[in-house]
């Protein structure tokens, strides 16, 4: 074959075969878009906006300006600038809304803090309001993780006092891989609640989930033998 | 005779910047080498003879024309096993020694093993590079880049040398050397095709030669013949004495023969330099 | 096939050589080691902070690297002529284009690597006191990054093969800009769909969702924030991405080839 002809046929071919893959991407790429939304990945305007905004600007991560944001409000936290912190946190959130300990740090600071430190004022209670509302909204962008659902949940059981609240927060948080003193933690909702045979079963129940831990069988124990004791001496109703 | 080279009204066109005009690089030429030749190419800067060997080793596309190099299109790219090529300025990867960049050039060439290393050795022998073997080549001369260039042109050992400006850059020893260089592969049956605008190379080596002008071919064929003065001869007379001369000169008149020159016994500068340098060296 | 590995081995040292490569890399180390020493003011999140200064240090220095080696290899080489004897040579011109591109992955990915090793340093350092918690918390982090740095060196992969395209019939210049353009654009590409949705004229959707696909979208590879908040990226993902990256690299590279096979010396 002449070899003009064999080299055209071999150019078509080559623009053939860029073409098709060319167009086989476009399917591929709605495949890659409709995972970016299923993995919670996506960083759209619609999505994201905080992410999306930050990489318009920063043509980067937007990771490295919310690392920023937090060193410069840790900064504040020690100069006792507590009010600016806000504005930070809130971005903070809005820019990368998964970094978890920024809504547990947001929640803390307002419900807490805040709320102590403006303890003269007589809207005081809205700083509770907001952070356990700041705390809410983190939840529903982590709902798969134990934070969030126990930080709500150490609200209402050491603010509020409302342990039908805590148990119920604190039994989501358990679902997910979470550490050992959230279980001891429902035990004690119930003993504040003065439920003693609910009291006994989670602590039974903590006993079994982590017997490989010294540390949590012995304080486990005593508590235990503590309520099985008071149950023999209150009769009941 | 076998043909090495053909080439069949090739034409080279460039559009010109300003607008539709061409510029004619190459217009129609006709060429044939054979076998076994010493060709040369010769022609004024921005003749086209460049373009020429840079169509024939299928760097450059012909807008018009046929041409085959070793019976293949230039572009049939294993026959470029069998060719070797010098280009008018070699250039090289600066941070390579001569002995690294002819064992590249060599490797792409499938020459390997002790063959390859066999090679290089005497190259760099044959070509005065011994010195430097191990330099890197980024403070060379022109004329080092020179031979080097003549030697990765060799390093395959083709059948077929297009050497562009062979040359250039070189010292009359170093063109004195390069000469006997291609006369000695041409004996061992290499076809030589060189090009150059420098007439008396030229007329050293070659056998036939093209004249190119303006991108045309103007004439071509045999050396002898083409320089040939068919209604003189040249004598040279050793004289026992300067007064014969004269007498010499009469005796010619009285033949009715015309003198056309008469001038005394001269080297040409070029034998007489290399005469000196050889006794110096000696 | 070997010829091709002859030239990459040679593009690989000529770039080693290459000043403007030592000084990005040296900036680069030197960046994410001081990461250490920010975290002085956080130490609850030192793990993120060095993982994403170092992340996106790699990304953009990564980058840079990127497209100032593709982009200038072949300009550069038919400047100084070194073109012509090669391919006076029995190598085609295919062999030559991926010889130079695979020489230059080549320094790429090894500078990614001496930036990576840094990460990996600070990683291990910090868990040094080796409790096997805390051991297996570095393990798991070095994982994840794996994960991260592998979309990283593809999405380097297909600005790099789109930068030595376009190379093959620009200026040294026109390369490297247009590469770093590639490289912003690419990370808005999903910006184009919406807008596509919203147009209402045909013949303006249709352009503007072509453009849509033809562009590179970069942030497919973008999975960096997900990992270090410690989120599950699947494989599965991760092959989807890989494998629209080297399709793409694919089509830049025929193209490329293509351009670089009609071109005259």
């Amino acid at each position: 074959m002449d070899l003009s002809v064999s080299l055209r046929i071999r150019r078509y071919l080559l623009i053939g075969a860029a073409f098709f893959i060319l167009i086989s991407l476009a399917p591929l790429q709605q495949s890659i878009n409709y995972s970016r939304v299923t993995e919670d990945l996506a960083e759209s305007l619609v999505i994201r906006p905080g992410e999306f905004a930050t990489n318009f600007v920063i043509g980067g991560s937007s990771a490295i300006a919310v690392d920023i944001l937090w060193l410069e409000m840790d900064e504040m936290w020690h100069c006792g600038k507590w009010f600016e912190m806000l504005p930070i946190l809130r971005a903070v959130t809005w820019m990368q809304p998964h970094f978890v300990e920024a809504w547990e740090l947001g929640g803390w600071h307002l419900a807490y803090n805040l709320h102590a430190y403006a303890k003269e004022m007589p809207d005081r209670e809205k700083y509770l309001e907001e952070g356990i509302g700041f705390l809410k909204e983190g939840l529903s962008r982590n709902r798969s993780v134990y934070d969030l659902w126990f930080n709500l949940g150490w609200v209402y059981y050491n603010k509020l006092g409302d342990y039908d609240t805590a148990i119920r927060y604190f039994k989501s948080a358990v679902r997910y891989e979470h550490p050992v003193y959230i279980d001891r933690l429902l035990a004690h909702c119930y003993r504040k609640k003065g439920n003693l045979e609910q009291e006994i079963s989670e602590w039974e129940r903590c006993l079994r989930l982590h017997p490989g831990n010294e540390y949590h069988i012995k304080i486990v124990k005593k508590h235990l033998e503590r309520a099985k004791k008071k149950l023999k001496e209150e009769p009941l109703p | 005779m076998e043909k090495v080279v053909e080439t069949k009204e090739l034409c080279k066109f460039y559009r010109n910047a300003s607008g539709n005009r061409y510029l004619k690089a190459v217009d129609e030429v006709s060429l044939e080498i054979e076998k076994g030749e010493i060709f040369g190419l010769l022609g004024p800067n921005g003749s086209g003879k460049t373009t020429i060997i840079k169509l024939l080793l299928g760097l450059i596309h012909p807008t018009a024309g046929t041409m085959t190099v070793l019976g293949r299109d230039p572009r049939h790219v294993p026959s470029k096993k069998r060719i070797g090529y010098l280009p008018e300025h070699p250039y090289f990867y600066e941070f390579l020694t001569p002995e690294e960049i002819l064992r590249f050039y060599g490797s792409l060439s499938d020459v390997s093993g002790t063959l390859l290393d066999r090679r290089i050795r005497s190259l760099i022998d044959r070509l005065g590079l011994e010195r430097f073997r191990k330099t890197r080549i980024r403070n060379f001369s022109k004329g080092m880049l020179q031979r080097l260039g003549l030697a990765v042109s060799l390093i395959n050992d083709p059948e077929l040398l297009l050497l562009d400006e062979p040359t250039l850059g070189l010292d009359p020893i170093g063109t004195s050397e390069v000469q006997d260089l291609l006369r000695e592969l041409n004996e061992q049956g290499k076809t030589v095709f060189l090009s150059s605008h420098l007439l008396s190379q030229v007329e050293d080596c070659c056998k036939r030669v093209a004249i190119i002008y303006r991108g045309r071919l103007i004439k071509s064929g045999n050396l002898e013949n083409l320089l040939e003065r068919k209604d003189e001869m040249k004598f040279t007379v050793k004289l026992n004495d300067p007064r014969q001369a004269e007498d010499l000169g009469r005796r010619v008149q009285e033949l009715g023969l015309e003198l056309s020159e008469v001038s005394a016994g001269r080297d040409s500068l070029k034998d007489f330099f290399m005469a000196l340098i050889k006794g110096e060296k000696r | 096939m070997k010829n091709l590995i002859y030239i990459a081995g040679i593009t690989f040292k000529e770039i080693m050589r290459n000043r403007l490569l030592n000084v990005l890399l040296l900036f680069a180390i030197i960046s994410i080691a001081s990461t250490r020493f920010f975290t002085i003011f956080a130490p609850s999140e030192e793990m993120k902070i060095i993982q994403d200064t170092a992340l996106g240090m790699i990304r953009f220095i990564g980058m840079l690297i990127t497209v100032f080696i593709c982009g200038s290899l072949l300009p550069r080489e038919a400047e100084r002529r070194t073109t012509v004897t090669v391919l006076s040579k029995p190598v085609r011109r295919t062999q030559f284009f991926l010889g130079k591109f695979a020489g230059s992955l080549y320094a790429i990915f090894l500078s990614l690597g001496l930036m990576a090793l840094i990460l990996y340093i600070l990683v291990f350092f910090k868990y040094g006191h080796l409790d096997t918690a805390d051991s297996a918390e570095a393990f798991f982090i070095a994982a994840n990054l794996a994960k991260a740095l592998f979309m990283i060196v593809m999405e380097l992969v297909v600005i790099g093969s789109i930068a030595i395209a376009v190379s093959t019939f620009t200026s040294e210049i026109f390369s490297v800009t247009f590469g770093i353009l590639v490289f912003i654009i690419g990370h808005l590409a999903n910006y184009l769909q919406h807008i596509s949705d919203r147009m209402e004229l045909l013949p303006l959707k249709v352009v503007t969702l072509l453009v849509y696909y033809i562009l590179p979208h970069l942030e497919n590879f973008n999975v960096q924030n997900a990992i270090v908040l410690g989120q599950e990226v699947s494989l599965f993902y991760i092959f989807k991405a890989a494998s629209y990256g080297l399709l793409y690299t694919a089509v830049m590279l025929i193209l490329g080839s293509l351009l670089f096979s009609e071109k005259e010396f």
